[in-house]
């Protein structure tokens, strides 16, 4: 098996396009780059190509990963991509994956960083001491048919600002997983604009990145 | 970031589908504006996922955009959760009201009040008496304006016909005009009387206008790099187009007379279009769009060959206007790499005597045939669709349609049982007829609200099969269609009273308020009636008799009377009747 990183960013208009018309243009962009994509098998056949975490809509990235399984080792794949791909999306890194390698991009998520901007800021140091006192930090998590309260505090990472702009590190994966604006919402009013810094992995409480 | 740039992502992020504002897709066109001698901005007056599956617009948009002195952007109809102000071009975010054209195209009637609200939005006066030099020329074309006399007052001009045959040639006038320092009325002057252009405010009578259209599709512009939406639109699929026009002459469709004489392109330059298309957007499906793609000369081989290019590669081949015989089936079961399980049939009438009357060349045997067959092939699920209130129809014919619809599912248990696995499911769909211009049923009396209430009843009641569902449209809208498709110039000022009272999005049904077209009527104390349910006389001078689209006005009187005669015309790819859609020169 072939199996190709992307490294990817995703930033200025194409913060509007959601995961599953990502994955679309994605399997355009592949397909219009020639690459030799392996497909599943059955009776609907798909391209294997995978997200290591989708982003919300509305926010930018920096530090996305797909792994996309090819049909033989590809070179180059990064530029080949770059010519393919709409304005916002841009391939920063790609390789194939050693044989040693795992390629279990989502499975390795524990932690991502975030940072936000908010319309008009105030007292954002205040805000945020405040609710990092607290012993726990409960939300109401509403799904399909019921309501419950979770004690997010164990997922905080950290919170910090240098007056402008919010900066965090909360969990992430299919683990535990805490949505940016879950914190944002307790910080402060209204809209704020997230970008999603670097995915991370954790290795005996240490977190680096998703693949070397 | 800037402050303004937040508000306005943040008030994105609050639609529905935020993607459909951002432009930026594959294959966009990127020109330096201010380098461009004439901007034209392409506008359609519905939402983004359907304009973007349109062909026409690919078309323009592409054949424009290759001339290095033009720059044509777009602009769609922003959904009712989105208002901006102005209205924007997706490619360079230019407000619309600094292009030198604005060029709609309406394929609809009910997109009307849509091509208001979007000149409107984009503050450029909605009557064309009032616009100035500052103001874009505003026209329009598709197959609506071949009665272009219902939206006269909002446009500068039409191009009537095929668009890629006077277009260029309109915009270098322009730029020559442009760099003269011309006025506009000026150059309405110019363009007036050309083939296919026609300027409302210079119309002169007993002038006529005859469209233009593409005598050679080998040699006409095809968008081999068509845009590839980054949303999900209505179609995400390559497109070429086997044939333009249609040679069955079914006598209620428009499509089928406006776009005479039959033409076809050659396996080859379709061949070609196709490879590059796939190549370039990277689609798994590509369409073969036409009329009745089983018409197409040589159907099989063609598709035999486009296979050998297509399954290699994992695309798929979809077939949008079959009809179900043995033929067309060997080609589905071949074509379609993931099984579809459901076919659509379209008998239009349900008793043989009406589908005589209507020319829909289409026998019960034939019909029963080819669902067998689909059954056969492992289909569960056919799909039929009919139309009420076509001329001639009686009560008996309504009834025949559920009828037919039962004799579909017991062809189903003709099937030895192990072939049955699944219960069959037959959807029954009947639209109201809507009598159009150009076609031999241009003068008819529409049916009533009520007439077509009755019919449904009708329809509804006979079927006493549980696999048969049944679903018909709603007739007013449809009646409204028909009273913009056949009115005159002051209808106008109802459409504008209906967009003043706030109508949008009228041909989805759920935005579609009658009350406020009831009421548009009353206050512009135009009848709806009149123009709706009266039969109107061979010899009475209709509002679109100044347009010739080729099809001459005997010829569709005598189809008329044929109609009523129950006598039928052959399809006239191998046996001319003399329309005088081909000589028309
Ligand atoms: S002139 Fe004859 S061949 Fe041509 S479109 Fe009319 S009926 Fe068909």
């Amino acid at each position: 098996m072939n199996n190709l990183l992307l490294r990817f960013s995703k930033t200025d208009r194409m913060v509007f396009i959601g995961h599953l018309d990502l994955l679309k243009v994605f399997q355009t962009a592949v397909r219009r780059a020639g690459l030799a994509a392996a497909y599943s098998k059955g009776f609907n056949p798909h391209m294997l190509l995978t997200f290591a975490l989708p982003l919300p809509l509305g926010a930018a990235g920096y530090d996305e990963h797909a792994l996309l399984v090819t049909e033989r080792g590809e070179t180059d794949a990064a530029a080949r991509l770059n010519r393919a791909m709409p304005d916002g999306l841009k391939i920063t890194e790609s390789r194939m994956l050693d044989e040693n390698e795992k390629p279990n991009a989502a499975a390795r998520v524990a932690a991502a960083d975030y940072s936000a901007e908010i319309i008009a800021p105030q007292n954002l140091a205040e805000q945020i001491a405040k609710l990092l006192s607290s012993e726990k930090i409960l939300i109401e998590k509403k799904s399909k048919s019921k309501t419950e309260t979770a004690d997010i505090k164990p997922l905080i990472h950290y919170v910090k600002t240098d007056g402008e702009k919010i900066f965090m590190r909360l969990a992430a994966g299919s683990a535990k997983h805490l949505n940016p604006t879950s914190v944002l919402n307790l910080i402060c009013d209204g809209y704020a604009d997230v970008t999603r810094l670097r995915l991370l992995s954790e290795n005996r409480g240490e977190f680096g990145p998703l693949f070397l | 970031m800037k402050r303004d740039c937040m508000t306005e992502k943040k008030i994105l992020l609050q639609t529905e589908k935020p993607g459909r504002y951002i432009g930026n897709e594959i294959n966009i066109s990127k020109k330096n504006p201010r380098e461009a001698a004439v901007r034209f901005a392409f506008c359609f007056p519905d939402v983004y996922e359907v304009g973007m599956s349109h062909l026409g617009m690919q078309i323009i948009y592409s054949m424009l955009n290759a001339e290095s002195g033009f720059y044509c952007e777009r602009a769609f109809m922003p959904w009712t959760d989105y208002r901006p102000d102005p209205l924007c071009s997706l490619e360079t975010d230019s407000p619309l009201g600094v292009f030198d054209f604005l060029g709609f195209t309406m394929q609809y009637e009910l997109g009307a009040t849509n091509a208001l609200e979007m000149l409107s939005m984009a503050h450029v006066p909605l009557l064309a008496s009032d616009r100035d030099d500052k103001n874009p020329l505003v026209c329009a074309g598709g197959p609506c304006v071949c009665n272009p006399e219902p939206l006269a007052d909002f446009f500068d001009f039409f191009y009537i016909g095929e668009a890629e045959t006077v277009l260029v040639n309109i915009l270098s006038l322009y730029a020559e005009h442009k760099k003269n320092g011309g006025k506009r009325r000026e150059f309405l002057h110019k363009i007036n009387g050309l083939d296919g252009v026609y300027v409302p405010s210079l119309k002169k009578e007993g002038a006529v206008v005859k469209k233009v259209y593409a005598a050679d599709l080998d040699a006409a512009h095809f968008p081999c790099k068509p845009l590839v939406p980054l949303i999900e639109a209505v179609h995400n699929r390559a497109v070429v187009e086997l044939a333009r026009g249609c040679a069955r002459g079914c006598r209620f469709c428009q499509a089928g007379y406006i776009y005479r004489p039959m033409r076809e392109r050659s396996p080859d330059t379709l061949f070609a279009q196709a490879a590059n298309i796939l190549d370039c957007t990277g689609y798994e499906e590509i369409s073969l769009a036409s009329l009745s793609a089983s018409d197409y000369s040589n159907f099989l081989p063609f598709a035999d060959r486009l296979l050998e290019y297509t399954q290699p590669r994992r695309v798929n081949i979809s077939l949008p206007s079959l009809r179900a015989n043995a033929e067309s089936l060997a080609v589905l079961e071949k074509t379609q790499r993931v099984r579809k399980s459901s076919l659509t049939v379209a008998p239009e009438a349900g008793s043989q005597r009406l589908r005589d009357a209507i020319n829909k060349n289409l026998t019960e045997d034939e019909i029963l045939d080819g669902c067998r067959m689909a059954f056969e092939s492992g289909f569960d699920k056919i799909k039929l669709y009919f139309m009420s209130g076509l001329p001639t129809e009686t009560d008996a014919d309504c009834i025949e349609i559920a009828r037919l619809s039962e004799k579909i599912v017991d062809q189903y248990y003709t099937l030895p049982k192990e072939k049955r696995r699944r219960q069959v499911s037959v959807n029954v769909s009947v639209s109201c007829f809507v009598p159009k211009p150009h076609t031999p049923f241009e003068r008819e009396a529409q049916a009533t609200a009520e007439q077509f209430a009755h019919k449904h009843r009708l329809i509804k009641n006979a079927i006493r099969k549980k696999q048969i569902a049944f679903k018909y449209h709603d007739a007013e809208a449809s009646i409204l269609e028909g009273i913009i498709a056949r009115g005159g110039r002051e209808l106008g000022r109802v459409i504008l009273r209906a967009w003043e009272l706030g109508a949008r999005f009228d041909g989805w049904t759920e935005k579609f308020d009658p009350a406020v077209w009831r009421r548009a009527f009353d206050e512009t104390g135009i009848d709806p009636v009149y123009f709706a349910h009266r039969a109107r006389g061979p010899d009475k001078p209709q509002p679109w008799d100044f347009v010739d689209m080729g099809v001459g006005k005997i010829f569709l009187a005598g189809e008329r009377e044929k109609a009523y005669a129950g006598i039928t015309t052959p399809d006239c790819k191998n046996n001319c009747s003399n329309c005088g859609a081909c000589f028309n020169e």
